[in-house]
């Protein structure tokens, strides 16, 4: 006898939760968000392809996650070559090297946004999108870098590092710039809340991650207002949901044990704040993440010793 | 109710036979009734071919202190002693009677006398000679479990009624039709024991047996019947003193230990009739069900009894039959013939048709951890999996694979379907193995 929920229905219940998200995408950003999706799953499925063909093994329903994720971190008017190249590296280096699905030490979609974010960091922080108003939106339009109009060079988090705060109604919506998927709190909460309901993403991930940098952002505003922005404006703005309901709980990339997960979930959200808040960089999940995805297997072996030490005692 | 963690919740499918009074299935041509149906030492044969036997008779002494004794389930002739398919998977030896159809018993010639007066060790006796072990499908040796350790008092007799596994229904079917006499083997073994209460656990869903149960018990106030959380595997030993007494105690030691004894309740049937009739154990309940037999139902089978010849009674096989189980989907064995011969711990045989099986292939773990919340042994279960599969089983041992109960959760959860029951127990009984070759190295 076996659960009906296997790998498949895992990954298409994933790909269900990010609909909202890429419905946003759309909404405020047009088209061309379309067209990044079936770029990235064109490359990145032919990448898969080949290491399917070259291992005799079937194609794994993994890619249907990391294909959509990928497109959803990136600026909305990135070149589609770019997104090629990223979504490729990350395949190829952030999974495929280390054994396909399963073996992976990092999220592969973030290895590739890692990879593009050193590589074109001109382009990677400046093809933002000025979201369209209005009951449609740019539903109907197609945006790209070449339309200068609509180009705008700094995402809400920028904008705060000059101290200029944007509207969190805005914010919660999603009328604001910024990478495709992550404009909308709304549209992230209600896909990442699926998520939890389904069992697919672990609670704890979420709520540490969020947690633990709403606590700790509210404490250092509160001692420092002037090098650390407001918590709660914080948590709407940039990609800190996005990352905690759909990256950090990649259970691939995170701890087994309940223990490690709290661990692993502080680890993002305290990283997030200090990257954001005290360096130049802008953003911070990402490489709070990649963080935390490094330290997953060591938190695992803490965990299971403790929990071993406990076994050991009690019996 | 306290629960124990872990554990889920898989579809039960009872229906197809929970109605399903018991009846006797018909008495077969041909008995083959193996040495080994039990944890334990084989039994020692001590009969020959040849030889004419009475039903009950005693054909195989117990070969050890942890053994169980076998008796002629038919009266008829040992046509042949040697290894024949056994439901454990390799050939085991077994003794073969044709029945001569009489089905003559033996004649009884030890007095019981007032069941009222029998002592604790007359009635360990009782059941050590009747050959009687667990009937919940563990088959230890009763006698076994009757016997504490020096300085251990028994203080509570847990008489398991939960029966958690899907499609069984034989627990509840004795529950229902023989309540008087399964609180009075209950009775006999709190005797055995000097146990000061007994507590019957029984899953909420069952409430006709909850019912049954409470009438039969009515009159004794050191009997409660409890019920308890829907949720497999509360059945099993460890998980069912948890539930009942809110204590966790290690799979390395015997709940003897700790002043429990759990027993079956078709087990304590089984004790009623060994102690008061001085019936031995040659047939039990078995409950077949499943979409791939066209009748289910609840049999009373001689032991030895084929599948083969047990199926067409419960209207043959349908053609598509793809996978035999003896007891339950989830700690049930696959058979790989119907030749195997119904033992003591067969408590179903399950019969799936071949668009319920599904042969899925193990892809990589993806580490969603499902396997380690529903392990109910609070084992981490991934990294164990992982370890077994590659061969590294230093590495289980030190996760504690060998406190895993075997009881399947990790298996159904998987979405990566990985046979992860499969690595703990390949895991255990490699561990088994290297520890008898040090044994056998350090006693040169």
């Amino acid at each position: 006898m076996r659960d009906p929920l296997d790998v498949k229905r895992f990954m298409f219940t994933v790909v269900v939760a990010l609909l909202p998200c890429v419905a946003a995408a759309l909404h405020f950003f047009g088209l061309r968000v379309l067209v990044m999706i079936l770029v990235s799953y064109a490359v990145g499925g032919t990448v898969e392809v080949l290491f399917a063909i070259v291992r005799k093994e079937e194609i794994n329903e993994g890619f249907l996650v990391t294909g959509l994720l990928f497109p959803l971190i990136l600026p909305p008017a990135l070149p589609l070559w770019m997104v090629a190249v990223g979504v490729a590296f990350g395949v190829i280096v952030g999974k495929e090297l280390f054994g396909g699905t399963g073996r992976n030490l990092f999220n592969p979609a973030l290895v590739g946004r890692c990879f593009l974010a050193i590589g074109y960091p001109v382009a990677m922080s400046s093809n933002w999108i000025q979201p369209g108003g209005g009951l449609l939106g740019r539903l109907t339009e197609y945006v790209d870098a070449s339309h200068l109009d609509a180009i705008i060079s700094a995402t809400p988090l920028a904008a705060a590092k000059q101290g200029t705060f944007a509207d969190v109604s805005d914010l919660f919506w999603g009328n604001v710039s910024g990478s495709v998927g992550e404009t909308s709190a709304f549209a992230v909460l209600l896909g990442g809340l699926f998520l939890i309901l389904t069992h697919v993403a672990n609670w704890r991930t979420v709520l540490g991650t969020i947690g633990s940098f709403a606590a700790l952002g509210g404490v250092l505003h509160h001692v420092a207002p002037d090098t650390f922005g407001p918590a709660g404006w914080h948590l709407l703005a940039g990609g800190l949901l996005f990352g905690a309901f759909f990256m950090a709980t990649d259970p691939v990339t995170s701890p087994i044990t309940n223990g490690g997960k709290w661990a692993y979930a502080v680890i993002i959200g305290v990283a997030t704040v200090l990257i954001r808040n005290l360096t130049p960089c802008v953003e911070g999940v990402m490489f709070a993440i990649l963080l935390g995805n490094i330290a997953a297997p060591v938190l695992d072996e803490v965990a299971i010793r403790f929990r071993l030490r406990r076994l050991r005692n009690e019996r | 109710m306290t629960a124990f963690k872990g554990g889920l919740h898989p579809p039960y499918y009872k229906e197809a036979t929970r109605e399903r009074e018991i009846r006797p299935a018909a008495l077969p041509k041909l008995v083959r009734l193996p040495l080994q149906q039990h944890i334990g030492a084989p039994a020692k044969s001590v009969v020959e071919v040849g030889q004419h036997v009475k039903r009950g008779q005693l054909i195989a002494e117990a070969g050890g202190y942890v053994s169980a004794a076998v008796h002629a389930s038919v009266s008829g002739k040992v046509t042949a002693i040697r290894p024949l398919p056994h439901p454990f998977g390799s050939k085991l030896p077994a003794i073969e009677i044709e029945s001569d159809t009489w089905d003559t018993p033996l004649e009884e010639t030890v007095s019981i006398g007032d069941v009222e007066s029998l002592t604790p060790d007359q009635i360990i006796e009782a059941v050590h000679r009747a050959g009687i072990v667990g009937m919940g499908g563990a088959a230890f040796p009763t006698h076994v479990k009757l016997k504490p350790p020096k300085g251990v008092t028994i203080h509570t007799l847990i008489l398991n009624g939960a029966e958690c596994e899907p499609y069984l229904t034989c627990d509840f079917r004795v529950m229902i039709e023989r309540p008087d006499d399964v609180v009075a083997g209950a009775r006999l073994l709190q005797k055995a024991v000097s146990a000061k209460r007994i507590v019957i656990g029984i899953e909420a869903n069952k409430e006709e047996a909850i019912e049954t149960m409470s009438e039969a018990a009515g009159d004794f106030s050191d009997i409660a019947v409890e019920s308890v959380e829907v949720k497999y595997p509360q059945g099993s030993e460890l998980q069912l003193i948890k539930a009942l007494a809110g204590i966790e105690l290690p799979k390395s030691k015997l709940p003897l230990e700790a002043g429990f004894v759990v027993q079956n309740v078709v087990t304590a049937l089984a004790v009623f009739e060994a102690v008061t009739k001085g019936k031995p154990l040659y047939e039990r309940v078995v409950t077949v069900s499943g979409d791939g037999v066209k009748e289910p139902g609840n049999f009373l089978v001689r032991l030895g009894t084929s599948f083969g010849e047990l199926l067409e009674q419960a209207g043959a096989v349908a053609e598509d039959a793809a996978k035999v189980i003896m007891g339950g989907p989830m700690m049930g064995l696959a058979q790989h013939t119907y030749e195997v011969p119904v033992i003591k711990g067969t408590s179903g045989i399950v019969v799936f048709r071949e668009e319920e099986v599904e042969i899925a292939e193990a892809l990589a773990c993806i580490r969603c951890a499902r396997c380690e919340t529903r392990c109910p042994a609070g084992l981490a279960t991934a990294r164990i999996g992982l370890a077994a599969e590659f061969g590294k089983f230093e590495i289980a041992e030190a996760l504690k694979v060998m406190e895993c109960i075997e009881c399947g959760c990790c298996s159904y959860v998987c979405p990566s379907k990985r046979p992860m029951t499969h690595y703990m127990k390949a895991a255990k009984a490699e561990i088994m193995r290297k520890r008898q070759r040090e044994k056998a190295a350090s006693g040169e």
